[in-house]
């Protein structure tokens, strides 16, 4: 197999809280090959936008890499220094954010924010920096590109402003786009407009990327695979189809099971009871033992690492043949 | 039943102590909580701390240099300028906190009515702060102490009449806010009455501002009061008061330099103390 | 039939551009949002109604409108046949109670759990002084929160407790009506569903009626018995969820059902859903309001604006001028309305 585009290797990240340190991001070993999108599910708290600011770099000031290697083509980001990884972010690494509003400059139209990568990382001219603006705002469909492109983040619609963030992403062609949950605040009808260009576009320049959210049935429309994140750790890896019709640990068919499109009228819903640990104070064994209705004896005992159940799959539950024979969540949603 | 096992248990009530542990971490809020609690200490015990009357005139005794009878020396009447820096501290501290309590209980008022009905009143109310911020605030309050006639009182009624301005401004920006939030909208929803919303509800989450700038605003209104002692508008001639202190003193600034620049200080110091809390407050309140 | 317990007739809502100096003035206009356009609908004993719309269909505003925090501009609120003034009783506010959508904002940050619940039943006088903790513990069972959250802080609480407050709260009232505005938006999946069922489950044991503010088609299908899709205003189709579900006539309606991904790989390939932007609120445009976005708009919806029609039985209500029209006429709505109740 060729070299992977992204290699995580064993990333532990810690935070100083006022609570003390505690690990958001435990021994995650992730990798993400050449066009490949894959997706990262986690509920809030699981530490999944830690583990995407750490791979670009962007921790906030009281969060710390202890242990890992973040290899981006055949280099460790975390060697390599500081103007290096700058010249890499926005360009062959790029990152499309929640809040779009928040995501842009305020004051500067968006035709020159758009602009802006292509000048400092091609060294494009000004009118060859607005000629690749107004491609791009066609591109990601937004109308009238030429009057657009004065206008202010402020004066766009939430949906056209997260086109112009990923206008901004594609503008020096990335090899690697990540995302943190780019549509959690839009409505469904403008999600599904951003989801679809999202993955044509990173199909037609070959981008990989690596989605970050809570929402299953987006992972399942845009990924090929899917890692799920409990408690700083991963739990399980897979092909999204495998995993999402046959998952091979509890949590991901408790959050499987959560998902309204997959619970029928009628029948109670279902839910995984209790809520998230708390990453200062984790249970013994097994993290999510407390709220695992498979629990056994032994899952309070030990550490429970990702293990590979076969060339594609990996599970991190010990008892994972307990979900056998257990129903095709993914037949009800059909 | 899946229901009974929802329940979520996490995160227990914080201890109320690891609250009040974070007071004192605030540095700044301490060191001038201790600066002004000594200066009001001093002020406050002048009596013990001085055996002469800051009024007395004793011309025998003029411009003496600091000695152990009179500490800081003597000013060109015979009075000691330790008493009367004491006494002047008593006037100067409690007649600034005073002139802050006042316009803030005004414009704190006003604010919340402004902010929380709209309409007329803020239009009315709106109006006038706009006319009393288009005039600098030293020229009105000079102003319109020669109006009222100097003296206390007269420097009391001007700060107040122009100071509520600033608290009506913050309260009225704080509530406007506050009001969309959705625990007010839930509040009326819950069928509470204006007052309970605007009393229990609004004001406790909208008054940390004001609180703030209070602590700043009283280091600019005692530094006025200073001013206008200085001016000879403030406080009546025989009571020591900072301003006039130094105005009494200047003129033998190079030869006994002690006598205006005591009083100097000590506005400084006050100053310095106020600005700290203030500022160690907002970090308190604000998070 | 029995009385219905709501009735919303022709509600209008308006708002205004911002209040200036210039308002005061006889004559002038400003900027003028209408956020509803006439809106009817019913609510029975019982029944859980769901109003879907993305942003800016006024959802939320009719939501505060029934809950009485904004003052109609016209039409009518009725609850149990009798029409509520535009300043309430205590009486009629404590009927209708109203859970918001997020649970960060909807609690006074200084108030713990107890104070705010104690303070809504000692205002309404709910209950006898003495029996105030009693009540107070036997709401926080009837939300499944452990009784020693009382003394906790909104902040100390997580996203799904702080909605199981705000839940309590609103049923300390006893009200007979309660509206949820998008209840469960703000929280991550498996919260969801909990606080879903919690709604279900007190629905069943206090015989609750609901209505239910959404912007996915997929959360009120489990926990609604009707649905009213909302657009720019309007409600542009009613039926029963069943029939929402499996019939869709609303080309709007369809759109939604579409746009919502599923979990099952690679479903999307087939399926479009809804074109464009909505529209600006203050520009609403003439003809039926869809249009910009319809995939079978004909000059007709430039020139008419479509009411709402039933067109089945069970009252299935579609504004749309091909809604009814039997498909291979060559005009119908014919793209996609058979796959529509596959998707979600």
């Amino acid at each position: 197999m060729s070299e992977p585009l992204l290699e995580v290797r064993h990333l532990t990240v810690r935070l100083r809280s006022s609570r003390g340190v505690l690990t958001a991001v435990r021994e995650v070993d992730l990798t993400v090959g050449e066009g490949e999108a894959v997706g990262v599910v986690g509920e809030s708290g699981s530490g999944k936008t830690t583990l995407l600011r750490a791979i670009l770099g962007l921790l906030p000031a009281h969060a710390e890499i202890v242990e890992g290697e973040i290899i981006f083509r055949g280099r460790d980001l975390r060697r390599m220094r500081r103007g290096e990884l700058r010249k890499l972010r926005g360009a062959e690494l790029a990152m499309v954010f929640q809040d779009s509003l928040t995501a842009l400059d305020p004051i500067m139209r968006v035709g020159d924010q758009i602009a802006e990568a292509p000048r400092t990382h091609l060294g494009q001219s000004k009118s060859q920096a607005r000629a690749t603006a107004l491609r791009l705002m066609a591109e990601v469909g937004i109308p009238d590109p030429p009057r657009r492109m004065r206008a202010y983040p402020h004066e766009l619609s939430g949906g056209m402003r997260q086109r112009v963030v990923i206008a901004t992403a594609l503008s020096c062609g990335p090899k690697l786009l990540l995302c943190d949950e780019p549509t959690t605040a839009l409505d469904v009808t403008i999600q599904d407009q951003i989801l679809r260009l999202m993955r044509r576009l990173t199909e037609e320049i070959g981008a990989g990327m690596l989605y970050v959210t809570h929402d299953l049935p987006v992972i399942a429309q845009l990924c090929a695979r899917v890692a799920v994140m409990y408690a700083g750790q991963l739990v399980e890896v897979g092909p999204v189809v495998d995993v999402f019709s046959r998952p091979r640990h509890p949590y991901t068919r408790g959050l499987l099971a959560s998902v309204p499109a997959v619970q029928i009228a009628g029948l109670p819903l279902t839910s995984i009871p209790g809520s998230p640990p708390d990453l200062a104070d984790l249970p013994d064994g097994c993290p999510f033992q407390p709220r695992c209705g498979f629990a056994q004896p032994d899952c309070l005992l030990g550490t429970f690492p990702l293990v590979d159940l076969s060339e594609t799959r990996a599970s991190a539950c010990t008892h994972h043949e307990l979900l056998d024979g257990l129903s095709d969540l993914t037949a009800g949603a059909r | 039943m899946l229901l009974a096992e929802s329940v979520e248990t996490h995160a227990p009530p914080r201890k109320r102590r690891a609250q009040t542990r974070r007071w004192f971490h605030r540095r700044t809020l301490v060191l001038g909580l201790a600066i002004l609690g000594v200066l009001v200490f001093i002020a406050a015990a002048a009596p013990l701390l001085t055996p002469y009357n800051p009024t007395v005139q004793e011309l025998s005794n003029a411009l003496k240099p600091p000695s152990l009878a009179h500490l800081l020396g003597t000013d060109p009447y015979g009075r000691d300028v330790w008493a009367r820096l004491l006494y002047a501290g008593r006037i100067d501290i409690s007649v600034a906190v005073l002139a802050v309590l006042t316009p803030f209980l005004i414009g704190t008022g006003l604010g919340l009515l402004m902010g929380y009905y709209g309409g007329w009143i803020d239009l009315v109310v709106g109006g006038l702060i706009d006319l009393v911020m288009a005039f600098p605030f030293y020229v009105l309050i000079i102003a319109l102490v020669f109006v009222l006639g100097a003296g206390l009182q007269g420097v009391f009624v001007a700060v107040a009449l122009i100071g509520w301005v600033s608290y009506a401004r913050i309260i009225r920006g704080e509530v406007l806010s506050a009001r969309d939030r959705e625990y007010v909208l839930a509040a009326r929803a819950s069928g509470f009455g204006d007052a309970r919303i605007v009393l229990r509800h609004v004001l406790p989450n909208v008054v940390t501002q004001a609180v703030v700038f209070a602590m700043s605003d009283i280091v600019v209104v005692m530094v006025g009061i200073v001013t206008l002692g200085y001016l000879g508008l403030g406080v009546p001639a025989p009571t020591p008061d900072w301003g006039s202190m130094i105005f009494d003193g200047q003129t033998y600034i190079t030869s006994d330099w002690l006598i205006a620049t005591v009083p100097g200080l000590a506005v400084v110091v006050t100053g310095l103390a106020l600005s700290l809390i203030g500022d160690g407050l907002a970090d308190v309140l604000r998070t | 039939m029995t009385r219905p317990l709501l009735q919303v007739s022709g509600l209008r809502m308006e708002f205004r551009g911002r209040r200036s100096i210039r308002s005061v003035l006889p004559g002038y206009q400003g900027e003028v949002l209408v956020a509803l356009d006439g809106i009817d609908l019913v609510v029975g004993r019982g029944e859980s109604l769901g109003v879907v719309g993305e942003s800016g269909s006024g959802k939320t505003t009719l939501a505060r409108c029934i809950a009485g925090l904004h003052v109609p501009t016209a039409g009518s609120i009725s609850l149990d046949g009798e029409i509520l003034q535009p300043r309430r009783t205590r009486l009629m506010r404590r009927r209708i109670q109203i859970v918001f959508q997020d649970p960060y904002s909807s609690l006074d940050p200084r108030q713990t759990v107890r104070a705010a619940i104690l303070e809504v039943l000692s205002v309404h006088r709910m209950v006898a002084r003495r029996e105030l903790p009693s009540r107070l513990a036997e709401l926080l069972a009837l939300v499944h929160l452990g009784p020693e959250l009382q003394h906790a802080y909104p902040r100390q609480l997580s996203g799904g407790q702080r909605q199981r407050v705000s839940i309590a709260r609103a049923l300390a009232l006893q009200p007979e009506l309660l509206v949820a505005d998008e209840p469960v938006s703000a929280l991550d999946v498996s919260v969801q569903a909990s606080i879903l069922s919690l709604l279900l489950d007190l629905r069943a044991r206090l015989g609750l009626s609901l209505v239910f503010i959404a912007h996915d088609l997929s959360v009120v299908r489990n926990v609604c018995d009707r649905v009213a899709v909302m657009y720019l205003g309007r409600i542009v189709e009613t039926a029963t969820t069943q029939d929402l579900f499996s019939n869709p006539r609303h080309p709007y309606t369809q759109g939604l059902l579409r746009a919502a991904p599923s979990l099952v790989p690679g479903h999307w390939e087939t399926r479009v859903g809804v074109t464009g932007d909505p529209p600006s609120p203050y520009e609403i445009p003439g003809g039926c309001r869809f249009r910009g976005r319809c995939p079978i708009a004909q000059e007709v919806c430039e020139a008419l604006d479509p009411p709402l029609v039933a067109g089945a039985a069970g009252g299935h209500a579609a504004a749309c001028h091909f809604a009814w029209q039997p498909p291979n006429r060559g005009q119908g709505p014919a793209p996609g309305i058979g796959d529509a109740p596959a998707s979600i």
